[in-house]
């Protein structure tokens, strides 16, 4: 049904109004996949308790740059031994998709309960749903026009040899200018979903291209920044802005400036050490 | 999206194919579509024992992790292994070549709590 309101028009209406905001900034790698995945933990512990689920909007950045892969990929798939020479750490990422490197970039985190779509609602769409409010607020806030690939691959044996995520815009990954600018993954546990997503502020082509590939390896054509999709810098605190304003707008959700409970940090610290591939 | 009539199934999309005492247990047409095109199935080995409702394995399509969860009490008597190399056919064929576990259960009761091909159909 069309909204009757002058505001936008909402993908969906959150069953959740008021979400947490975790500015959390700069982290290790480690410190960055073992935060989001104690989030999930305690959004999926607060659900089974029957506690009211909360939802989480969390905004970081990579410092010192490290690389992530997917969940299943091989730790072989990258050169442990020469990211490690370089004081590169391998993270494992909750989430599925392929490996990252994450420099000079705002990761959001969103994690809740499935049932804040209201209705039973497939990966795709959610993706859809949620990377509505990326877009509008990337497009409001800085002028990047970006929209959803839809690239499905062809019927027949899926083609498993990237071994890097910007390599390819998978379904639903937002491109901008034919390049990829967001690139996100989902994990589904129980009731409840982690989506995060990798959104380069300026170009690092090459370094990624060393760090995943190999100096030789033919260039990530699709990977795609920030900066050349608006024609100027962007900073993280302005990408931040843009991302904020995209939920509140786009979604109507009120973000409420928050930071990690006891048992967060808890089970935070107890997984650094899983979640390092060494 | 017609789902086949002589199948059980579950709230979280798995199929169940029942033999005597032992199911076939894959992902519905419905679950395979909405994952998109699936590039890893991780099961435990044959032997194993599962409770119901537990994860006893995962599926990864380009965008998502997922969890797989037994439909029925019992021990794992074989694993799809030919999905290790092509994990796509859970997504070509997934009532068919396509099937991921099987299972010896303990009690047959737990097949009471699933769902005929309609009561699935009405849930979407």
């Amino acid at each position: 049904m069309a909204s009757l309101s002058s505001g936008p028009v909402r993908p969906f209406e959150p069953t959740i109004a008021s979400w947490r905001l975790l500015r959390s900034g700069a982290m290790t790698g480690p410190e960055n996949m073992a935060c989001d995945q104690a989030i999930l933990e305690a959004a999926i512990a607060a659900v089974a308790e029957g506690s009211p689920p909360e939802v989480t909007l969390r905004l970081y950045a990579w410092e010192p740059p490290a690389v992530s892969l997917g969940y299943h990929q091989k730790a072989e798939d990258v050169d442990r031994d020469r990211l490690r020479r370089r004081g590169i750490e391998v993270v494992r990422r909750p989430t599925g998709g392929r490996a990252i490197f994450h420099a000079r970039e705002l990761t959001y985190a969103v994690v809740g309960p499935l049932s804040l779509f209201g209705r039973r609602v497939g990966v795709l769409e959610s993706y859809r749903l949620l990377s509505a409010a990326i877009l509008a607020g990337l497009e409001e806030r800085l002028g990047v026009r970006a929209e959803l690939s839809r690239g499905k691959a062809p019927k027949g044996p899926i083609d498993r040899s990237p071994v890097a995520c910007f390599q390819r815009p998978a379904q639903c990954d937002a491109v901008a200018g034919g390049k990829k600018v967001v690139g996100s993954a989902q994990v589904r546990r129980g009731e409840c979903f982690l989506q995060h997503g990798s959104i380069p502020l300026e170009p690092r082509e090459m370094e990624e291209r060393e760090a995943l590939l190999g100096r030789d390896a033919p260039a990530i054509d699709s990977l795609g920044s920030l900066a050349e999709a608006a024609g100027r810098p962007i900073h993280w605190q302005e990408a931040a802005e843009a991302l904020i304003l995209g939920f509140t707008h786009t979604l109507g959700v009120n973000l409420v400036e928050g930071e990690l409970c006891p048992r967060e940090r808890e089970v935070m610290e107890s997984l650094l050490t899983k979640v390092t591939v060494r | 999206m017609a789902y086949p009539s002589e199948l059980k199934y579950t709230e979280e999309h798995e199929w169940v194919k029942v033999d005597g005492d032992t199911v076939t247990v894959g992902i519905t047409s419905y679950a395979a579509e909405e994952l998109g095109d699936i590039v890893f199935v991780d099961m435990p080995g044959a032997g194993a024992t599962v409770a119901k409702g537990d994860t006893f394995g995962t599926i990864e399509s380009v965008k998502t992790v997922a969890d797989l969860f037994a439909p029925v009490s019992g021990e794992i008597v074989a694993v799809n292994e030919a999905l290790e190399d092509t994990p796509e056919t859970v997504g070509e064929d997934p009532y068919g070549a396509g099937w991921i576990i099987k299972i010896k259960m303990s009690d047959p009761a737990d097949l009471d709590a699933l769902l005929s091909s309609e009561d699935y159909a009405a849930k979407l």
